[in-house]
């Protein structure tokens, strides 16, 4: 039930887009993102749908996976795309009541559907294939410029690793204490939503008492190594770029760069 | 001696249709007959506790049946919730499930989702703690401020107040002492013998199995490997060494002494028959 949760997961695999380096692929979801926002016409749509499809494909992630990580949001596209929908002036097709469609209302419907779609879909894909130490190493990278600025990357990105690292932890014991209080006859699916949140009291207060033993623990275990926040401390793993990283970075820059001229130079 | 319960070519997999799929129990059928006392021995990850989360219906079956007095437990919707408190499941580590203010209420917890009057849940309540050995003035303390061994106690006691027909227990005894490892087996035992309890318990200890079982069942990769009284499976020591699990250290000292070539039987498991053994063989030569 909740190990079927997979966005923000990781797959494991060998493919190009899993080599990539963590800060390109970062870098080239926000241009991405931002590509999409630009894109007006129908070819500029189908060259970004085009790119993330590809990419998939290249990553060998089944597609079934990506589906199911869509279907978390289905209520937040439809809800988008029908308010567009309706809001959009120009040119009314047919109304009902105080209701009017517009031929540019659907098209934008259309649109704005597909770009959330779209955008959950590369970030989805960027955690799928990225394991969360990298993420959060390139995250950390990124950022380090930051660190000028007295603001404390390093502690960011550590306590964003933990949180991270602890996602599955967490999900597996609330299954198991869900299961032990089902087992003593608690019911967490039938009555209201009151009585439903009232049920998960059994399992809240076990969990926040295990999760603040494994806090102390961790932190326990860490000072037993030495560990003492950011300054000076090396990486086993460098990051280094790679041609890998030139060629993909060169492809993502010009894939947006083709979205934003198409609808923008071109309007399509 | 009627059979209580009942599992049928029973299969279980994890995460169909992702990569990490896995088939965690395959093609498992036995049955446990009324009133008796089963051990479920198996190495890590060999199936026990996927199998053992089937019998009370918290997991469904991908194939198979599990079937409580004959009826499938999955059939409606009754008989799930049925099952639930027929067969009474203590989880490994059971302490980390307590969450009520006091330990009369976490034992109560149990009883009162049965839907029971206030004076049967107190009188389960008193029981269950007394068998498990806590005294009436920690029922009103916080179960946080007991000290680990009383935790597990409570958490046992709050299963035991279901009274349930089988009572199913996930290695109760990890993490304990030696004292606590026979004080738990004992409460065990003792609620066994008085409720006339089916029980059925996962165990890592081969000495605690050959001790207190009265018939065993071995898990190896999701299959059952064997099934019988412990003299059965522990003659057949080569083949549990195999599937990574040990014999009692008894076991091995008498099949080190036939190696020597002293004769001495096959199937010794516990101390008090290796002690019977000795003295066997003790007297026979003094007699010659």
């Amino acid at each position: 039930m909740l190990k079927d949760i997979t966005l923000g997961q990781y797959f494991p695999g060998k493919s190009a887009v899993h080599r990539l380096d963590p800060r390109v692929k970062l870098l080239a979801l926000i241009v991405y993102i931002v590509a999409l926002f630009m894109a007006g016409g129908a070819v500029s749509y189908a060259i970004a749908t085009a790119f993330v499809v590809a990419a998939i494909a290249i990553s060998g992630i089944k597609p079934k996976l990506i589906l199911k990580s869509l279907k978390a949001i289905i209520f937040i596209v439809l809800f988008t795309a029908v308010l567009n929908m309706l809001y959009t002036p120009g040119d009314v097709l047919f109304s009902v009541w105080i209701i009017r469609i517009t031929k540019q209302g659907i098209y934008n419907g259309f649109g704005m559907g597909l770009r959330v779609i779209l955008l959950v879909t590369a970030s989805a894909l960027l955690t799928y294939t990225t394991s969360p130490m990298a993420l959060t190493d390139g995250l950390e990278s990124l950022l380090s410029p930051l660190k000028k600025l007295r603001i404390p990357v390093h502690e960011f990105a550590m306590m964003m690793t933990i949180a991270l690292r602890f996602i599955p932890t967490l999900i597996e014991e609330t299954d198991k204490i869900m299961s032990a209080q089902k087992a003593r006859g608690a019911d967490f699916e039938s009555g209201n939503i009151i009585k439903r949140a009232k049920a998960l009291i059994p399992v809240l207060i076990p969990l926040f008492v295990s999760s603040f033993r494994r806090a102390d623990e961790l932190a326990t275990a860490m000072e037993c190594r030495l560990y003492h926040g950011g300054s000076n401390r090396t990486r086993l793993n460098v990051l280094r770029y790679g041609r890998l990283d030139g060629i993909g970075a060169l492809v993502i820059a010009m894939v947006c760069a083709a979205v934003i001229v198409v609808s923008k130079v071109f309007g399509l | 001696m009627t059979d209580i319960l009942t599992v049928e070519h029973l299969m279980h997999v994890y995460g169909v249709g992702t990569p990490f799929e896995k088939v965690a129990v395959n093609d498992v059928s036995f049955s446990i007959g009324s009133g008796e006392f089963v051990g479920l021995i198996g190495h890590t990850g060999s199936g026990k506790s996927t199998l053992i989360q089937h019998l009370n219906g918290l997991l469904k079956p991908t194939s198979g049946r599990i079937l409580i007095h004959g009826e499938d437990i999955h059939a409606t919707k009754e008989n799930t919730r049925a099952a639930r408190f027929a067969v009474g499941l203590v989880f490994q580590y059971p302490e980390h499930q307590l969450f009520e203010e006091t330990v009369r209420a976490d034992i109560a917890f149990g009883p009162k989702n049965m839907g029971l009057g206030e004076s049967e849940i107190e009188r389960r309540v008193i029981e269950s703690a007394e068998i498990v050995g806590l005294k009436k003035s920690d029922l009103d303390r916080s179960p946080f401020e007991l000290s680990g061994g009383q935790k597990r106690r409570t958490a046992l006691a709050g299963v035991l107040a279901m009274e349930p027909e089988v009572l199913v227990l996930d290695e109760p005894m990890a993490g304990l002492d030696p004292e606590g490892r026979r004080a738990v087996m004992g409460y065990v035992k003792e609620y066994h013998k008085k409720h006339g309890t089916t029980v059925i318990f996962v165990t890592h200890s081969m000495e605690d199995a050959a001790q207190n079982a009265q018939r065993l069942i071995v898990m190896d990769r999701g299959r059952v490997l064997m099934q019988g009284t412990p003299e059965q499976v522990f003659e057949r020591a080569d083949e549990l060494r195999a599937s990574g699990l040990d014999t009692p250290q008894v076991t091995d000292l008498f099949s080190a002494l036939r190696a020597r070539g002293i004769d001495v039987p096959q199937s010794v498991y516990t101390v008090e028959q290796a002690v019977r053994c000795l003295r066997e063989l003790k007297g026979g030569k003094t007699n010659a």
